[in-house]
């Protein structure tokens, strides 16, 4: 096992520099190139040259590409072009919203996802699980975006039940720290669900098709056979096998949850790292749009390591060598 | 007697599909999914209004008329006016046409060279199948929408920057599983037979390997639809998509984001929103119908 876990690192390597080259070429072909966001048409010749000079760029690509990696990996992602502050100042207090959101959803997922997977695939063919097919693929082919204005408009404008953005009210002032985070989660329910939504139907076509194939088996059968109960058969023996698929699923499921982010974070207008990759988008600041992009893609690389190891650890019939 | 006459027609109709082509007994097989069946001519009615609305509209998308400003829907304006009395009838249909065809191109060019690719990978193997995996690999690792605003962030929004970000990013899923097919049917029976009788390999591919591949690209072309209209429509939302005053179904809803309009002239944003959500669903019904139609083995 130990063995396998350094082998999949290693593999991980080559792609990482692969996408650090691919990011690399795309701010140098973009049209002005790295310098593009300093450049005004009045400028001189001579300040255009002072700039160059300053950044480097008169070295090979080759040379810088290796100088802004290893900056990259030292955390040196250099500083907001429209802030005027580091990269890093600007983007650690906006981690943790955009980890809270990730991961209420991927909770809220599976907690609904996989016991509705389990009753439509026990009970196949009926009523129950017709409705949660349907509910399935309504829940994958509504676009998120639409579905959170639709809460909005309901929820927060209608009944005023949910509040209408942010991460907390300015004013409010928490007597306690349990107050704080009742406060924090109140403002969390409709992007949760907004982002979860995908995920739960998701988890339920995965947890339904695995389950009724685990169903179909042998050992299902002899389990049947020795007489035990129906719950015994489906909670104990059939649904051990049947979460191996859907514990990959979990960590293949984090880059879809981060592309989701990025939606539902401007939708509700939470302060975190979606919606400033966003607004560095619309004000063509290079230099955060690239420290989010590779930390995306580190933390996607991460997720299907961990469900790749994750799966060979719960699967003991897979060989890895 | 009545089993007797039940026999009879099973027997027909037996009869019937062997005798079917290929693609014949896969239509015969998708028309009896009604579910499937509705949503074809759901998508045929959408792609019609989409063909036909604007050029027969007297009214175009970027027609304004200030006097006939914020008017709900009426016989005149069946989805109502905006903020610049421009007819949303007809910009709901110009919008589809926008979304719709810039997905159809999206997915033709992905299932191409992903089917292209995924050829060379599976049939030629070593060298040029190590480069194109791992080449796959790298643009599966990148966070789909992430990617998509750094290009659009880098090269500005246009059409062809936001056909090039998509192709770019969905044609690996394509290669991935025609790679897989193609090392499957490689060590079949009549690839001997290819080789005994002295083909090219570009005959053999194009002659022999593609026609099995064939249906595969047809399911993945029609789930694809669903996925890429949903990307695009979200970036439009995002404002990094398909700039205004072109209208998409995506950029349509975008005025929602304003409160007044989000509160009190539903008419703005929930026709688009029901065009997405209609489309989209009909795409993944109809491609887990052909899936079913093409393979009943695969029928979960």
């Amino acid at each position: 096992m130990g063995t396998y876990i350094v082998r999949r690192l290693l593999q991980l390597i080559p792609v990482f520099l692969g996408i650090m080259v691919i990011l690399f070429t795309i701010v140098e072909l973009s049209p002005g190139g790295p310098l593009s966001a300093y450049l005004s048409p009045r400028m001189t010749p001579a300040l255009r040259a002072e700039l160059v000079e300053r950044f480097g760029l008169n070295d090979p690509p080759v040379t810088r590409f290796f100088i802004w990696l290893g900056n990259m990996l030292r955390g040196e992602l250099g500083s907001s072009i429209r802030l005027q502050r580091p990269v890093v100042d600007v983007l650690a207090p906006m981690i943790s919203p955009t980890l809270l959101l990730m991961s209420l959803s991927m909770v809220f997922s599976v907690l609904v996802g996989v016991p509705a997977g389990i009753i439509s695939a026990t009970k196949q063919y009926t009523i129950a699980d017709n409705s949660l097919t349907v509910f399935s693929l309504i829940g994958i082919s509504m676009p998120s975006f639409f579905f959170g204005l639709l809460l909005l408009r309901y929820f927060s404008v209608e009944l005023q039940w949910f509040p209408l953005f942010g991460m907390r009210d300015a004013l409010y002032k928490p007597p306690n720290a349990f107050a704080n985070a009742l406060h924090v989660l109140h403002h969390m329910v409709l992007p949760v669900i907004v982002l979860g939504m995908g995920g739960v139907a998701t988890f339920m076509r995965y947890t339904r098709s695995s389950m009724l194939e685990v169903i179909k088996s042998d050992y299902i059968r002899t389990a049947r056979a020795k007489g035990l109960t129906e719950k015994v058969v489906i909670y104990r023996h059939a649904l051990r096998n049947a979460m191996i698929p859907i514990i990959t699923l979990l960590g293949f499921w984090i880059p879809s949850l981060l592309s989701g982010a990025v939606i539902t974070e401007s939708i509700f207008a939470l302060p975190g790292i979606g919606r400033t990759a966003v607004e560095a988008v619309m004000t063509r600041d290079y230099p955060i749009i690239l420290s989010i992009s590779t930390m995306m893609a580190i933390l996607t690389l991460l997720s299907t390591l961990i469900a790749d190891i994750l799966y060979a650890a719960a699967d003991p019939r897979i060989k890895y060598d | 007697m009545s089993d007797a006459v039940k026999t009879v027609e099973v027997k027909k109709k037996f009869k019937r599909e062997s005798e079917m082509s290929y693609w014949g007994s896969v239509f015969f097989r998708l028309k009896k999914n009604k579910m499937a069946m509705v949503s074809l001519i759901v998508l045929v009615i959408i792609v019609l209004g989409c063909i036909f609305v604007p050029i027969f509209s007297e009214l175009d998308y970027i027609h304004t008329n200030t006097d006939n400003n914020n008017q709900p829907p009426s016989w005149e304006h069946p989805f109502g006016t905006d903020q610049i009395g421009r007819d949303l009838f007809v910009r709901f249909f110009n919008g589809g046409r926008i979304s719709l065809g810039l997905a159809l191109s999206v997915v033709i060019l992905e299932v191409v060279i992903g089917t292209i690719m995924g050829c060379i990978a599976g049939y030629y193997g070593k060298f040029a199948d190590t480069i194109i995996m791992r080449f796959c690999e790298i643009l599966m690792s990148f966070p789909f929408l992430m990617f998509a605003i750094t290009m659009v962030a880098l090269f500005g929004n246009s059409i062809p920057v936001l056909i090039f970000v998509m192709v770019l990013l969905t044609w690996p899923s394509v290669c991935r599983i025609v790679r897989g097919q193609i090392l499957t049917l490689r060590e079949l029976e009549y690839m001997e037979a290819c080789e005994a009788l002295g083909l090219s390999d570009w005959r053999r591919i194009f002659k022999h390997l593609l026609p099995n591949i064939l249906a595969y690209a047809i399911v993945f072309a029609t789930l694809g639809m669903a996925s890429v209209i949903l990307t695009e429509t979200a970036l439009s939302f995002l404002g990094l998509g398909v700039s205004p005053p072109t209208p998409t179904w995506g950029n349509l809803i975008q005025e929602a984001r304003n409160f007044t309009i989000l509160t009190q002239r539903w008419w703005y944003w929930i026709p688009p929103g029901l065009g997405i959500f209609v489309s989209v669903m009909c795409f993944n019904i109809l491609g887990d119908g052909l899936r079913d139609a093409i393979d009943p083995k695969m029928k979960r």
